[in-house]
């Protein structure tokens, strides 16, 4: 990396390991909620705009669970019991709804023109984000502040208790979905659906319960980042959705739409340029970008790889229909 | 009544009409075969009875139910087992996992005795358990296509040309596993390109032209016919 002053690098191990760890940090939600764009894409070759409203309904169900369970005042080891029943919950309503969407906005138009099931989800997303502006009345709320404070370091990182959870979590239900998919009798039926639906209904697999089941553990993902996104950043808007989805859904491409490996790497890869990669931008002479600059940097990377390589870092191979 | 009856059996894709009112019996236990040039409609016929497309009229009966309206995977839930032109293969799910679609919809987890039937119908498929599917040649994936299909318990098989692309001793083979999957107890519909090799097996074949049965009998005696003869067995 000759570009980049040296010396200086070496003098803030600290700075460069923080955002290492914020790398991680955003990488981790963007894997999760890419997750779901790309199961989507593989088996119905669609992309799920309205995945973001998704993630954006999980993290206001998890607000409502906690705070009915006593808000600020939880404490002790009901603060851990609370937020397994946030989790619990956001997937539940996240993947609720995403089951309701697919069945009214979605397998009406399985037949139809590509573009007709795309607008119908864009709809979704409108309709879920105004609906939920419209009974907060537009007004942020606010987590409550229940996570325990403190860090730890681990070598040279300094990592704290939220962002270690936010972190192990992600990769449980990453690892998770992975088993489920590659390990059970319903994940071998979402990959032959994904590879050959006809085929697959000769098996004797019910194709649309397939096709709900996918949207239901994409949207289990979503749910799950959505209640860690909360506490994390602790401020959640009914138009939190929008940002996070697209970015979620750059990093699905980035790493292959249609991969689930591919939406994991492309998660972290994604975080880790918006962070490390914006800072090690900054270290060039003349060169000061701001926060704001990390979305530019997540849409330039989009643009870059639709020009040069369409297919994502783990292109899936074109499927074969015999 | 007839383990299968298809009776004035109208099917086909957008303006094309590719079956134009076929009748049909199987019997339990026969192997009965539908023979015909390209086009003529046999795997038209397949894909309606199987439920992959819809028929526009007629009746389909199975066991005694009817299944023009039923879902393909219903359908095979009542014990048929369509092996698709192209064969299927799950190119990438491995030699095991597509066997084990094979028995997706089975009630009982108990797969080891089917799974070792196959591997003694097909020892080649034991070697390559883990390879993808579409890693296998063509001849392999036949193979794995009808012990996929076996692992489902089928009481009725639906062939549709088993032997296409195959050298002519692993036609051999193909049809010498049809015969004994029939003789274990399962039921065959074969449609078939290669007329020849599958009159000699079946017990029944049925002529279609033009997507209407223009000929039926036992597999001898459309194997004496000489239109039969002239037109799908290369004589002149």
């Amino acid at each position: 990396m000759p570009l980049v002053d040296a010396p200086h690098l070496a003098l803030s191990v600290g700075f460069w390991s923080d955002q290492f760890v914020n790398g991680l940090t955003t990488g981790s939600l963007y894997a999760l909620i890419a997750l779901g764009y790309t199961m989507v894409y593989g088996v119905l070759k669609m992309i799920n705009f309205s995945h973001g409203e998704v993630f954006m309904l999980g993290s206001f169900a998890g607000y409502g669970i906690l705070t009915a369970m006593g808000g600020n005042d939880i404490s002790g080891v009901m603060v851990a019991v609370t937020i397994l029943v946030a989790l619990i919950g956001a997937m539940a309503v996240s993947a609720g709804t995403a089951a309701v969407v697919e069945r009214i906005a979605y397998r009406p138009l399985r037949n139809a023109p590509r573009l007709a099931p795309l607008i119908s989800a864009i709809g979704v997303s409108i309709f879920l984000q105004y609906l939920v502006l419209d009974q907060t009345d537009a007004r942020a709320k606010f987590y409550p502040d229940i996570f325990p404070r403190g860090d730890f370091a681990a070598g040279p990182f300094d990592i704290t208790y939220i962002q270690t959870f936010l972190i192990a979590s992600s990769l449980a239900m990453m690892v998770f979905l992975y088993v489920i998919i590659q390990r059970t009798r319903m994940g071998r039926a979402i990959r032959a659906v994904a590879e050959n639906p006809a085929n697959a209904s000769l098996m004797g697999v019910d194709v649309n319960r397939t096709i709900v089941m996918v949207f239901v553990l994409g949207a289990a993902m979503a749910g799950v980042a959505g209640v860690l996104h909360g506490l994390f950043f602790q401020t959640i808007r009914g138009s939190m959705g929008f940002l996070p989805g697209i970015k979620a859904f750059t990093a699905a491409v980035l790493g292959g739409i249609g991969s689930i490996p591919g939406a994991v790497a492309g998660g972290y890869a994604l975080g880790f340029a918006e962070t490390v990669g914006r800072e090690l931008l900054n270290e060039l002479p003349g060169v000061d970008l701001g926060n704001q600059w990390r979305d530019v940097i997540a849409f330039s990377l989009l643009v870059t790889i639709l020009v040069f390589r369409p297919t994502g870092i783990f292109a899936e191979r074109a499927t074969s229909r015999a | 009544m007839a383990l299968l009856e298809v009776s004035g059996l109208i099917a086909g894709y957008g303006a094309i009409t590719a079956v134009k009112g076929i009748d049909l019996a199987v019997e339990e236990g026969e192997i009965v075969t539908l023979i015909g040039s390209n086009g003529a409609g046999k795997s038209t016929t397949l894909r309606a009875v199987s439920g992959i497309i819809r028929p526009r009229a007629g009746t389909v009966t199975f066991g005694g139910r009817r299944l023009e309206r039923m879902a393909p995977h219903r359908i095979v839930q009542l014990g048929m087992s369509h092996v698709p032109e192209g064969r299927g293969i799950f190119h990438r799910l491995s030699v095991y996992e597509n066997l084990l679609m094979g028995a997706y919809q089975r009630k009982d987890r108990d797969l080891d005795s089917d799974l070792q039937r196959v591997y003694e119908l097909f020892p080649r498929l034991k070697e390559r358990l883990g390879q993808p599917g579409g890693t296998l040649s063509g001849g392999e994936q036949q193979m794995l296509a009808i012990g996929r299909a076996l692992m489902a318990r089928p009481r009725l098989l639906l062939l549709d040309e088993p032997s296409m692309g195959l050298s002519p001793l692993l036609v051999e083979t193909i049809f010498a596993t049809i015969t004994s999957i029939r003789d274990q107890g399962a039921t065959v519909l074969l449609v078939e390109q290669n007329a020849l090799m599958a009159l000699e097996i079946a017990d029944r074949a049925y002529v279609l032209e033009s997507g209407q049965v223009t000929l039926k009998g036992t597999g001898e005696e459309l194997g004496r016919d000489d239109s039969v003869r002239r037109a799908y067995l290369g004589e002149e």
